[in-house]
């Protein structure tokens, strides 16, 4: 069966590729929920919509490009690198010590290639990105997983009930917006390291699941509870910006018709918040999700170039940078590299939310599908003018 | 304006709940750690004894956390409440008053700040009307790249990127020391603002002020460049807004001079940035942080984070109550302007 927008638009190779994506996404629902797509054939045309407005963006396509690129080196980075992030080459050859990009290294008979240089260790640099883009991925990644539903079930709840709930959530989620969130969050990382290093440390399931995360050694262990203090620190002051935004759309949407008619009907609570509240409330909190995983990186970046976070052996793109500032501008691919990584990350991110807020928007929607190419086809009527 | 007033004390009571909720928070986060301060503070592992016993009894580090916490909040109270500063709260590292320690750094921070929002205010603000009127042009396409580019900027990378530039290689700053006014020693300042460039410049000590200003006009562009982006995007998209709106239509229909015209969209355009730059503002506070380590201005976010890795917790204390206290008052200067601003908006 043909879908009416594969008739109607004119089409390049990509959009044909986010076609098959929203096809295969659509199969997988039909395989838990049979009937789904037959039923749902209005919203999988919408999506693809939505893709080939996204993909007569330029920004937005190289954003996707960063992303998937981030994701790519996240996952795939550590295991392609040459050296491992301990293997201190200095202490056998004295020659790695700060060498600078693009050279090659002959020492005691054998020959090293550094790309991008080698910092005070010996180790080399590219390699150090590599590993450092996985704790960065790891980072942002819980961060978001965590938190953002956190906020989100604390927003419905405060906004669904009001009362007494509402007045204690909020005064909570006040107390944690007035401080500056960099502050809060240096304050936490910088404390919690010490109770979680037990935990880590004597539990051997959570040792090895950590270090495959990070991929790093399980001897470095102790080294992993700065990280998670991070992690815990970013999601304690990330919560209230979701909760906030969340309960005010609540506060709109629960006055509904819609929503007095389930609860007259006797649909449970959680049913109510679930199935008619949130999907009224999510989509400016996707767009928003989008430009936090980028803001998350940045702050991540910012604690570890404080000294909280990654310590040594173990590496982070912020630490390697302040590893690195002590030699700079003399040795400046510590600094430039590592920063420009990160750079590059969260510009992705930022490029994408971006335009995702475009697409989503129904405002500007409607302009940015006007560009894209209606093909005129004699055969087609009335239909041709669905969208 | 009997309203104000009457406005001002009301936000002024609702103000402490949220301190009182900041203090619990910054207190809960001084009693995670298990380490033993007093011992850190005492000089690590081969302090003696008995100064360690002392210290603990000092800063009732024995007793249970409300004994110490209604401690603590007295030590901050009374230094602000009797002059002589009676049982104020004393760093243990420094055994100055808190207090004294933020008050001595503040104003680099402040001047820092102030930079920041300079570059801000003439970057974003006239970038974001351009590119409102020249819509979908390539200067609205380069002031959304700008802004992106801003935020997506780790701030501690750009600040080296344009020390390379403007120091190593241009000398257009210099990077040692906090040049202060000569009046201050001499204690014949016209006025004391304890804000260094403002009293340079009062005092006439012009000198001065230039090194001032070549010392922080580098860290003030480097914090202030992400949210200049920012706010010229908004300044854009609000701008707009007003143009689009009914009023205007009427205004231009009525055939109101362009000048006029202009004026009326200005004015609604700016509420919601009023409101943005106040946010930005906390923003700056904490980015100012790592601005500080980057460019070695001993502020208070240098304060914060040396005392953190000490575990100075009666200082950490102290500090995270001041950002806090920071930033409430610039939201509510933000609601007061706003009210000015709409005659809309009444408190």
């Amino acid at each position: 069966m043909t879908l009416v927008s594969e008739e109607v638009y004119e089409k390049k190779i990509l959009d044909k590729v986010t076609d098959r994506l929203v096809d295969s996404v659509a199969k997988v629902i039909d395989r838990f929920k049979p009937g789904w797509s037959i039923k749902n054939r209005s919203k999988i045309d919408e999506w693809k919509l939505m893709f080939y407005a996204f993909n007569r963006s330029p920004p937005g396509l190289i954003g996707a490009a960063l992303i998937l690129g981030f994701i790519a080196i996240g996952i795939f980075g550590p295991y392609f690198a040459t050296y491992s992030y301990n293997s201190f080459l200095f202490i056998e050859h004295e020659e790695t010590y700060l060498v600078p990009p693009w050279s090659t290294v002959v020492s005691k008979g054998k020959t090293f290639y550094f790309p991008l240089g080698t910092d005070k260790y010996g180790r080399d640099l590219l390699s150090l990105i590599l590993y450092g883009a996985r704790v960065s991925l790891v980072v942002s990644m819980i961060v978001i997983a965590l938190g953002v539903p956190l906020g989100i079930v604390l927003g419905l709840v405060a906004g669904y009930f009001g009362g007494k709930i509402d007045e204690i959530i909020m005064r909570i989620t006040d107390t944690f917006l007035a401080f500056p969130a960099l502050i809060l969050a240096i304050a936490f990382a910088a404390v919690l390291p010490e109770r979680l290093r037990p935990m880590i440390i004597y539990n051997e399931q959570l040792k090895i699941l950590l270090s495959i995360f990070f991929a790093a050694d399980p001897k470095d262990a102790a080294n992993f509870a700065p990280i998670l203090s991070v992690i815990l620190a970013i999601i304690i002051v990330w919560w209230p910006g979701y909760t906030r935004i969340i309960r005010g759309s609540v506060l709109s949407v629960r006055e509904n018709l819609y929503v007095e008619a389930a609860k007259a009907l006797g649909v449970s609570t959680w049913k109510i918040l679930t199935k008619h509240i949130l999907p009224n409330v999510i989509s400016p909190v996707l767009v928003l999700i989008t430009l936090d995983v980028g803001a998350v990186i940045l702050v991540e970046a910012g604690l570890s170039f404080l000294g909280l976070g990654a310590q040594d052996p173990m590496v982070d793109w912020g630490k390697i940078v302040w590893d690195g500032a002590q030699y700079f501008p003399d040795r400046w691919w510590l600094v430039l590299f590592p920063g420009l990584a990160t750079f590059l990350a969260v510009l992705g991110w930022n490029l994408v939310g971006d335009t995702l807020r475009d697409v989503l928007d129904p405002k500007t929607r409607r302009s940015i599908e006007f560009k894209v190419k209606k093909k005129k086809l004699a055969t087609t009527s009335e239909e041709g003018g669905a969208s | 304006m009997a309203g104000l007033k009457e406005y001002l004390v009301r936000r002024a009571i609702t103000f402490i709940p949220t301190l009182l909720g900041v203090t619990l928070i910054v207190f809960i986060i001084a009693n995670i750690i298990p380490a033993d301060p007093a011992r850190a503070w005492a000089g690590g592992e081969r302090a003696r004894p008995e100064i360690v016993e002392r210290i603990k009894r000092e800063y009732h580090l024995n007793d249970p956390w409300y004994v110490q916490y209604v401690f603590v909040m007295k030590g901050i109270i009374s230094y602000f409440i009797s002059p002589s500063h009676e049982g104020a709260i004393v760093d243990p590292l420094t055994s100055k008053y808190v207090f004294d320690n933020i008050f001595i750094r503040f104003p680099t921070t402040f001047q820092l700040a102030l930079f920041a929002e300079i570059f801000i205010l003439t970057i974003g603000i006239p970038l974001g009307l351009i590119s409102a009127l020249k819509r979908n042009t390539w200067i609205d396409t380069f002031v959304r790249f700008f802004a992106l580019t801003g935020t997506s900027m780790p701030i501690f990378w750009f600040g080296y990127l344009m020390m390379w530039v403007f120091f190593s290689h241009l000398r257009w700053t210099s990077l040692a020391g906090v040049p202060l006014p000569r009046c201050y020693e001499s204690g014949t300042c016209p006025v004391t603002t304890y804000i260094p460039i403002f009293d340079a410049l009062v005092a006439g000590e012009y000198d001065i002020a230039m090194q001032i200003i070549r010392r922080f006009w580098l860290p003030g562009f480097v914090l202030g460049f992400r949210a200049a982006g920012v706010l010229a995007r908004i300044v854009r998209n609000s701008f707009l807004d007003a143009l689009s709106s009914d009023f205007i239509e009427f205004a231009k229909a009525k055939g109101l001079p362009k000048r006029w015209v202009w004026k009326h969209a200005l004015k609604n355009a700016f509420v919601p940035v009023i409101t943005v730059i106040g946010l930005q503002f906390g923003g700056l506070l904490g980015g100012a942080v790592i601005t500080e380590t980057v460019f070695g201005l001993p502020g208070i976010g240098r304060y914060a984070v040396n005392s953190i890795n000490y575990l100075n917790m009666p200082a950490v204390i102290g500090v995270t109550l001041m950002f806090a206290f920071m930033y409430m008052l610039v939201n509510l200067m933000v609601d007061i302007v706003y009210s000015a601003l709409d005659p809309r908006i009444r408190y």
